[in-house]
């Protein structure tokens, strides 16, 4: 009995399926578990999953044994900590009868014989049955699993980060609106359309900069998916939860909670994809905190393989995109700007993603911008991003773009103008959005605006502005930036 | 400082399958939270005073011990069988059916043969005690006229007899019953012919058996080893409701055949089923649920104590994140032991960290509600809730229904004789529904 290839359990059985597996992993003695179920391919492929973690296990079939005797038999001669018992269903009526009254009068005898797991997989009308007819064989039972599939099989749709990123901010502003008023109304029992609406509920919020409702939002809805034992998605919502806690700068949590309550379930669950992007974002906090070579080992050797093996072009184009980050810390710029042009943005067209595009053409302006091609740069801000983010109602980004074109002002000449932007359009939304570490970039870079046009005016401005920021460096423990803060600190004070 | 275990330390002691010891160092003594069950009734019934001397039994006693599945019976069992064997007591023999014989349509010939085989293992073990011959005579003649001379146990009179040590005495007795005893407990093709012989000649063969008693009984006082013999009987409990009817009621006659003083276990559904148990068995001791709570809810706060400490021994209090989260599970038990027990497995898998939070309890309860639930009908709900409001009337409900309930544990009994429905079925919405309809 092996598993198939693609075979994946149900989002709804994960739970379920990581606490049997830790059940069978770490208890010991004689433990009877019930298993319910209604497929018996679904069955098997569950039982290869299970005893490919633990292969010292055998699997009895009562369609061949037929009687409680032979079941005796065929255990007595297994040496082995997991016994599946299968196909109870196959008995005739009668036969059946006189196997729950054997396993009720040899309770003891078959748990003496057996010694580890005894597994019975049993359908659900069968289960009541047992119970009421070998009652205290059943009395035994350490617990019954549930591995029943819907009999009509729904594939739940997830919201997706994407979908809700390209909407732009009223259509944002009335599904927020709408989705509120449906959870407002509904009933406080968990339900797994409640919970999939709070996620979208708090990625909504994100996307808007409401960092705070986002994060309750995302935390009720783990919440409520782990009330429903739904292990797969509350592990993704804990990825978007640990995606929030990044962007607040909050690295130290959003680490925690990839490598301790995240990738932990992904590998159990066999999730290739969803583990690659989830070490994609931890490559992004190591990037973040100038762990390059660590980071790009995760790009090259834990995502990009499995986007290329399972043919995911958007998520490759991605991953590409950040490794070019990468060689652009490096100072490896052509190398860059040739992964942007030929590698991102003919996808991203490809597929409609137009804020994927309007991100990528940004870092290629991040590059123009530090050779000093301004003019080129500039166009590309106003024309190629800057757009796409109001469309999108995206503030977050809105800011950051415009923070960029306040430093291509500056550089051309127009010092007024990148003041004003800096003060009156970008320090203000980020402060509106709690994001700590642009607000912290912002406040320096304005600082040293501030430093370049007179000092001595603008002495106390400039040491409040530095001051906020190194605090704030300190508090995300970011070294280099601490360090960066310091030594201006120095110059401007000399 | 002892060193702290982990939770699945702790799990592994949260055993279901072995019944224990009293000096057993899980073992806790239940009894007091019990409500008003007392073992001293029970050994009063035996004769026994409060200083524990025992006064000229009765010639012939039979008790029946029963209770809810899993609620302690055969632990209790051993506790007060290990009191009672005691020179100035009883001289207690105890046969686990489940562990001698196949309990798979069990019949009062293969028990009493089993009784049989056990005390002359237990007096040729026994030092000091000498049976002559004229004792054992009429039981090895009925034997060698009995099952040796029919056509169909030939073969196995001559197996047994080409195996045996020794062809005469206690020894030879030992052997003889013993070997009828493993037959009886094998499907072995002798069976059956076996359970025909003894109930063909069954008057013979208990008259034998009691003559045997009486003279031992003297040999086993003389030794000052006891006053009597006292038979417990575990394992019965376990018989269906059919298998359960013919051994205790259909056969009670031929069982009761036997002079001596005796403990049944028996499944409590059947003393809601066959009136005529009390005409012959000369007493009932129901052991009830742990009482942790009073008819109208209310807490026992001293019997929550005991149960608390029971589980603490399991699982230490380190392993809890509060110790209202282990009062949680206790108060969903019922005071079932198993299902306190299970609870607290349950709980551990569904802890998320390495112990026990409020979380974890209420997935732990809602589990077993929902297990429970498989087999509950909206009638069901209905009684339950009828039951709940009117505790003190436990006999207007007495029926067949009723029975089933109590068997499948969705509706528990305590003492002071009072019904309630098991604390996890009330959290059902089923149950919810029912309560309205009611109320309303």
């Amino acid at each position: 009995m092996a598993e198939d290839k693609d075979w994946r359990p149900a989002a709804e059985h994960s739970g379920c399926l990581l606490r049997l597996q830790r059940l069978l992993e770490r208890a010991q003695g004689f433990r009877l578990l019930i298993l319910s179920h209604n497929r018996p391919k679904y069955r098997d492929n569950l039982i290869a999953r299970l005893r490919e973690a633990q292969p010292d296990s055998a699997v009895l079939d009562l369609r061949q044994l037929g009687s409680l005797a032979a079941f005796e038999d065929a255990l007595a001669q297994q040496q082995v900590r997991q016994v599946h018992l299968l196909n109870l269903e196959s008995l005739r009526k009668e036969q059946r009868q006189d196997f729950f009254k054997g396993l009720n009068y040899h309770r003891e005898h078959i748990a003496r014989t057996c010694g580890g797991f005894l597994l019975v997989w049993l359908p659900e009308h069968l289960i009541a049955k047992l119970a009421v007819e070998a009652a205290d064989f059943w009395a035994w039972r350490e617990q019954v699993f549930d591995f029943i599939l819907p009999k009509e099989p729904e594939k739940r749709r997830y919201t997706s980060l994407v979908d809700t990123a390209n909407l732009d901010r009223s259509a944002k502003q009335k599904r927020i609106h709408e989705i509120k008023e449906f959870l407002s109304n509904s009933s406080d029992q968990a339900s797994l359309t409640n919970a999939d609406l709070k996620e979208e509920l708090g990625i909504l919020f994100k996307s808007i900069g409401e960092y705070e409702q986002a994060e309750y939002m995302m935390k009720e809805a783990i919440k409520e998916y782990t009330e429903l034992d739904e292990a797969e998605s509350c592990a993704k919502t804990k990825f978007v939860l640990a995606s929030l806690l990044t962007a607040k700068g909050d690295y130290e949590q959003a680490m925690k909670l990839l490598k301790e309550q995240i990738l932990p379930v992904l590998r159990q669950l066999k999730k290739d994809v969803e583990e690659a992007l989830a070490m994609g974002q931890v490559a992004d906090i190591l990037e973040t905190r100038g762990k390059l070579d660590e980071a790009l080992e995760i790009r090259k050797k834990k995502e990009l393989p499995v986007y290329k093996r399972f043919g995911l072009e958007r998520l490759k184009a991605f991953a590409m995109g950040k490794i070019a980050d990468i060689l652009v810390a490096r100072g490896e710029f052509d190398k860059a700007l040739r992964i942007w042009r030929q590698e991102g943005l003919p996808i991203y067209e490809r597929l409609g993603d137009v804020r994927e595009k309007a991100v990528t053409m940004g870092r290629i302006a991040d590059v123009l911008q530090f050779r000093g091609q301004f003019d080129e740069a500039l166009k590309i801000r106003e024309q190629e991003e800057l757009p796409v983010y109001e469309r999108l109602g995206d503030i977050r980004e809105q800011a950051v773009t415009k923070g960029k074109i306040a430093d291509i002002l500056w550089f051309c000449g127009h010092a007024d103008e990148a003041l004003r932007i800096r003060e009156q359009e970008v320090l203000p939304v980020f402060e509106h959005l709690g994001d700590t570490q642009n607000l912290m970039f912002g406040r320096v870079n304005f600082a040293i605006l501030l430093h370049d046009m007179d000092t001595i005016a603008n002495r106390v401005k400039i040491d409040k502005l530095l001051r906020l920021a190194l605090a704030d460096a300190k508090r995300l423990k970011l070294p280099r930036e601490i360090e960066w803060i310091e030594s201006i600190m120095q110059k401007v004070a000399a | 400082m002892s060193s702290r275990i982990s939770i699945w330390e702790a799990k592994n002691q949260l055993a279901f399958n072995e019944p224990l010891e009293p000096d057993d160092p899980l073992f806790v003594d239940t009894a007091k939270a019990r409500g008003d069950f007392s073992r001293e009734r029970l050994y009063r019934q035996l004769n026994v005073d409060k200083q524990g001397i025992a006064h000229k039994p009765p010639i012939k006693q039979y008790i029946l011990l029963t209770g809810h599945r899993g609620c302690g019976k055969s632990t209790e069992l051993r506790k007060m069988a290990k009191y009672l064997h005691h020179p100035d007591r009883y001289y207690v023999l105890r046969l686990d059916c489940l562990e001698k014989l196949d309990i798979n349509n069990l019949k009062y010939s293969d028990v009493l043969l089993a009784l049989a085989a056990a005390l002359f293992a237990r007096l040729e073990e026994e030092g000091g005690i000498e049976m002559e011959q004229v004792h054992l005579s009429r039981l090895e003649n009925w034997f060698k006229e009995r099952v040796e001379v029919h056509s169909q146990l030939k073969q196995f009179a001559a197996e047994v007899k080409a195996g045996a040590k020794a062809q005469a005495g206690l020894s030879w007795l030992s052997w003889l019953y013993g070997e009828a005893t493993s037959k009886l407990g094998i499907d072995s093709s002798y069976r059956e012919e076996l359970r025909l012989v003894v109930r063909n000649n069954f008057s013979e063969f208990a008259e034998a058996f009691n003559q045997f008693i009486r003279a031992s009984e003297d040999k086993i006082r003389a030794a000052g080893k006891g006053q009597r013999i006292l038979f417990t009987v575990d394992g019965t409990d376990r018989l269906n409701s059919e298998d359960a009817h013919k051994f205790f009621v259909e056969d009670v006659h031929q069982l009761t055949q036997i002079s001596g003083l005796f403990i049944y276990c028996t499944p409590i559904h059947l003393l809601h089923q066959d009136n005529c148990l009390s005409a012959n068995f000369t007493g009932t001791v129901r052991l009830p649920m742990l009482k942790i709570r009073e008819r109208d809810d209310q807490k026992v706060p001293k019997n929550y104590r005991v149960i608390q400490r029971l589980a603490l021994l399991r699982v230490p209090e380190y392993l809890f994140d509060d110790i209202t989260t282990l009062e949680y599970l206790i108060q969903y038990s019922g005071g079932h032991l198993r299902d306190l027990i299970r609870l607290l497995n349950i709980a551990v898998n569904m802890a998320e960290e390495e112990r026990i939070d409020r979380i974890a309890a209420e997935k732990a309860v809602k589990q077993v509600a929902n297990e429970y639930r498989r087999f509950i009908n909206s009638a069901d709900y209905a009684r339950l809730v009828q039951i709940d409001l009117h505790p003190d009337a436990p006999d207007d409900f007495t029926d067949e229904q009723s029975a089933a309930m109590l068997y499948n544990l969705i509706l528990l009994e305590y003492d002071n004789y009072f019904w309630k429905s098991h604390p996890v079925i009330t959290t059902l919405p089923g149950y919810q529904k029912a309560y309205q309809q009611v109320i309303s």
